[in-house]
């Protein structure tokens, strides 16, 4: 599977996305060692960078974004609809395009992490300082959160195989928090907690998960799964 | 059904990761619990970790009140402890009370009062208050059990437990005032 994805990845098509999520990193890096500068020293820039990097949610968007992207080219290139040709079921194909986010999850990390120890480079900082202040349990948490991420972005690709979707989607991303906080104002009910998007950043909050976040989690995760796997048991992939 | 059995297991992996991952990282926030350098330690670090109260963590003396709203007890005696705090409180001495409910509903309960509290107020904090339950030193239940009842006062001075009681009644907040007394 790594080398299909290496091969993947070598297309026009997935390496532009890569090289502008670069940029995209480079500059929130940038930013985010300048405003740490401003408040600790030494070492302690690299603890409060790594937690803000875990904690960002701006990541999350230009994951969904690529991912997004990455799906709708594979369905309109016929890349999955080639799959069955080679003798593989919708059942692998499912398997495969699980495979394909966790790939993508772990690329999209590591990426991040080689931007920031650039960067940390300018700044007198040794990447192994950055991975020694790294909080373990808020890498696994943003793992797990891009993870959802892309789920998330890969039911909308299986729904709506249109690149006009992204511009909807991004602003979604930045309405929901307005319209759980409109709501909340106008009603006194907090439903934004049951937004798809809210309960997912709960993940990487800085609050510990409760029952009922977990709960929601499962719920969501469970519901987005079952659609990709009955879109792929059912779409026509031609 | 077959359709949707790797999508369960998919789920069930995921949030069994989330949940350990949840549950290590609070046993690695709340690790200080462990520390048995000396009994005010956890309390201490706590009150760091709390906004509003980290000024206080370093107070030499700590009168604590552990309480509910559902507790009778706990609201017959607030006058007579808001009595004490007038007479003792100091730079020094520090007057906190914990309760394991969400600040909202004791802020809500408390509009209905007739008396308000003149304690320092740590809300949901159902851990601290496991720990001081477990520093009762009137052990009379079986090994790895404590005694949780309201109200329980306790006096911690200089890292030591001076006065650790449970139950409202005069006779105990009169053996409070005369331990504060002698710290005075």
């Amino acid at each position: 599977m790594i080398k299909q994805e290496i091969h993947l990845l070598r297309s026009r098509r997935i390496i532009i996305p890569i090289v502008v999520l670069s940029v995209a990193f480079l500059m929130l890096a940038t930013f985010s060692y300048w405003r740490s500068s401003k408040l600790v020293v030494d070492h302690e820039i690299a603890s409060l960078v790594s937690n803000s990097a875990f904690q960002s949610t701006t990541m999350a968007l230009f994951f969904m974004i690529w991912i997004l992207q990455a799906t709708i080219h594979l369905i309109s290139c016929g890349y999955y609809r080639m799959m069955f040709t080679f003798g593989k079921s919708r059942t692998q194909l499912f398997a495969y395009v699980i495979k394909q986010v966790v790939l993508y999850v772990l690329l999209f990390m590591i990426l991040n992490f080689v931007i920031y120890a650039i960067v940390g480079l300018f700044k007198g900082l040794a990447p192994w300082v950055l991975i020694i202040n790294s909080d373990i349990n808020a890498l696994i948490s943003q793992f797990l959160f891009l993870f959802l991420s892309g789920i998330i972005a890969v039911c909308i690709g299986f729904v709506r195989t249109n690149h006009a979707l992204i511009l909807p989607f991004v602003i979604y991303w930045f309405l929901e928090g307005w319209i759980a906080g409109l709501i909340k104002k106008k009603m006194e009910v907090d439903v934004g907690r049951f937004f798809p998007l809210r309960i997912s950043k709960q993940i990487i909050s800085d609050q510990f998960l409760t029952p009922l976040n977990l709960t929601l989690i499962a719920l969501i995760s469970l519901f987005l799964l079952v659609s990709l796997n009955y879109i792929i048991q059912r779409k026509n992939l031609a | 059904m077959r359709d949707i059995k790797y999508p369960i297991y998919i789920v069930l992996t995921f949030v069994v990761l989330l949940f350990l991952n949840n549950e290590w990282a609070k046993s690695r926030a709340f690790s200080f619990y462990n520390n048995n350098e000396n009994v005010a330690a956890p309390i201490r670090e706590e009150l760091r970790r709390n906004e509003l109260l980290s000024d206080e963590a370093e107070a030499n003396t700590i009168v604590i009140n552990l309480w509910a709203t559902w507790c009778r007890p706990c609201q017959k005696e607030i006058p007579k402890l808001n009595v004490l705090v007038d007479k003792y409180e100091s730079e020094n001495t520090l007057f906190l009370a914990i309760t394991g409910e969400e600040e909202a509903k004791v802020l809500d309960w408390s509009n209905y009062q007739k008396y308000e509290s003149s304690y320092f107020q740590m809300y949901d904090n159902r851990r601290l208050m496991d720990y001081i339950f477990g520093l009762n030193p009137n052990v009379t239940l079986k090994k790895g059990r404590t005694q949780q009842r309201l109200p329980t006062n306790v006096v911690i001075h200089n890292d030591k437990i001076l006065y650790y009681e449970q139950g409202y009644s005069e006779e105990k907040l009169s053996k409070l005032d005369s331990v504060l007394m002698t710290l005075k």
